[in-house]
């Protein structure tokens, strides 16, 4: 071997490792450095205490609706693959400035239009004028009533926050969970007037398909698949230029702010059953919907909205109702990723009758199964009983 | 490559698992490379320490990065360097007398062999001036391109190139008896 070649190897054989002490030391200086670098509030305590600052004419009802929707989507992590796909997830990871359009279920549904800037998101939804403005660094949110001039903050600390996400974020997660997979290519296709290349990953009960742009390779589109939930994000643009005034957390010129307790450190059957009624009274006249799943959640926040408006429901009620019904979308929330075993059973049946099951469920450690009938009554059933 | 852009994505939304996992892949790595680079111990663990630190510190400010590895062994360099400047005299680095050894032990004797042959090429490094020594290293074992390195040394990549190719004939030169 000629002198220079052994040097070479000799030198690529240095493999020096470092000391469990040096190992703590600098982990525990980095992570410290990683948790300063955040602009962080001293708002720690109340761990799993939601505090709702209303104002009095905005719609509660509506405001606790649309915090559940901020906070639907916290689902849990993407692929190997060509250095083209590479291109194309770069944006999606480290882009600042995201402005998109999202929809839950089919394109003609409700759009969620997000602009994300950093932890800063300015939310807005064609099904209703709520504006939400989030800021994830300091798990804090400000609701704005455009309409009545109303403004919330809440805090969005505890599990709730931490499910409460930029959408763009839970396309990142889907990569990340798909990371190892093969990487289908779907060739090209006009999307949106624009020639796109695609890219299909697969996992096992959920896929992200990615258009891009085939000159810049700057995604377009992108659709992921949850079980048989399907999103779409559209209208995607990166680093574009933003008024980040938009994302601001004050509350703007004109606009009334006052103080009111909300907790939703806690959730319930009952909750859950309320929100029922709510759901079945004020946006389906009476009967119980065809299925209940995320998007319909989602497609009702608007009905809610113009019917909590209404004379009769006094403001006090707005608010136990409000709270109840977050409550109760987050009980529903929990229960698939809980792994609890439940069913909508309740397509067509009218509000009100007692021997039709609209919904079961087995609570943890339970031999029994909870069923909840169209009267909202509850009853425990055994397995071989359980309702068709 | 992926996985580390998701890493970094990860780390500039403040997650510290992902922080945990940066550290662990690049520790060793990182650590090789200052250790020969300024040949002690000490001042190699206190410049991997302000690495990761700054890097912590910076990383949800940072802009578009096509590589992590690279980059960080970008850092090291520039520590590394400033270190060397910041010496008085360059002259000898301080060789630590328990060094560790290369991963490659076939047994004791080998292990010994091989103990004795990376301490040789330590002192032979040491005498090699400094740019040329970084620019050896950060290649050959940091696997950095030419124009990497003649980015962090502030020259031409001819430079760089030069740097790296008398630097081997130093170091050639210097452990002539032992390689031959």
């Amino acid at each position: 071997m000629r002198p220079a070649e052994k040097i070479k190897k000799m030198i690529k054989k240095l493999n020096d490792t470092t000391s469990a002490e040096m190992d703590k030391k600098v982990l525990s200086d980095a992570l410290q450095a990683l948790a300063d670098s955040k602009e962080t509030t001293s708002a720690d305590a109340e761990p799993n205490k939601w505090r709702i600052i209303m104002k009095s004419r905005i719609t509660r009802l509506a405001a606790a609706a649309v915090i559940t929707i901020a906070t639907l989507f916290g689902i849990g992590q993407f692929f190997g693959g060509t250095v083209t796909f590479a291109q194309v997830i770069e944006p999606i990871l480290n882009a600042r400035t995201i402005v998109f359009d999202f929809l839950v279920g089919e394109e003609e549904g409700p759009v969620i239009h997000d602009i994300v800037v950093g932890n800063r998101i300015r939310r807005t939804f064609s099904n209703m004028e709520t504006v939400l403005i989030l800021d994830l660094d300091n798990a804090k949110m400000l609701t704005l009533d455009p309409l009545n001039k109303g403004a919330t903050y809440m805090d969005i600390k505890g599990p709730i926050g931490e499910q409460t996400k930029n959408f763009m974020e839970f396309v990142r997660n889907a990569v990340t969970r798909l990371e190892g997979q093969e990487v289908e290519e779907l060739g090209q296709q006009e999307i949106d007037g624009r020639d796109a290349i695609g890219f299909l990953v697969r996992g096992h009960d959920e896929g992200i398909k990615i258009w891009a742009d085939s000159e810049t390779a700057t995604p377009i589109r992108i659709e992921l698949r949850f079980g048989q939930t399907r999103y779409i994000l559209k209208n995607i643009e990166f680093d574009v230029p933003v008024d980040e005034s938009l994302l601001s957390m004050d509350v703007p010129a004109g606009y009334i702010l006052s103080e009111q307790e909300f907790d939703l450190s806690q959730f319930s059957e009952q909750d859950f059953i309320i929100t029922l009624r709510i759901l079945v009274k004020h946006s389906f006249g009476g009967n119980f919907p065809e299925s209940l799943g995320l998007e319909d959640f989602v497609n009702m926040v608007g009905q809610i909205q113009a019917e909590a408006g209404e004379p009769k429901i006094s403001e006090e009620e707005q608010v136990l109702l409000g709270m109840h019904f977050a409550r109760g979308v987050m009980f529903f929330q929990q229960l698939g990723p809980s792994g609890i075993d439940w069913r909508y059973i309740g397509n067509g049946v009218k509000l009100g009758r007692a021997d039709k099951a609209v919904f079961l469920y087995k609570p943890r450690d339970s031999k029994t199964y909870r069923v909840i009938y169209g009267d909202l009554s509850v009853k425990d059933v055994s397995p071989q009983d359980l309702p068709e | 490559m992926i996985e580390d852009k998701l890493l970094v994505s990860r780390l500039r939304r403040g997650d510290a698992d992902a922080m945990c996992q940066v550290y662990q892949k690049y520790k060793d790595y990182l650590f090789t490379l200052a250790k020969a680079l300024l040949g002690g111990q000490g001042e190699a663990e206190d410049v991997v320490h302000d690495v990761f630190v700054s890097f912590a510190r910076m990383v949800r400010q940072l802009q578009f990065m096509t590589n992590l590895k690279g980059y960080l062994a970008t850092c090291v360099g520039n520590r590394a360097r400033d270190r060397i400047r910041a010496r008085t005299r360059q002259a000898a680095a301080n060789l630590d007398s328990t060094d560790p050894v290369s991963s490659n032990t076939d047994g004791p004797q080998q292990c010994a062999m091989v103990q004795e042959e990376l301490t040789r090429l330590r002192q032979a490094m040491a005498e090699v001036p400094y740019e040329q020594r970084e620019a050896v290293i950060l290649h050959i074992k940091g696997r950095m391109k030419f124009r990497e390195i003649a980015k962090l040394q502030g020259v031409p990549t001819s430079t760089s190139c030069a740097r790296y190719r008398y630097g081997l004939d130093k170091l050639r030169s210097l452990l002539n008896s032992e390689v031959q």
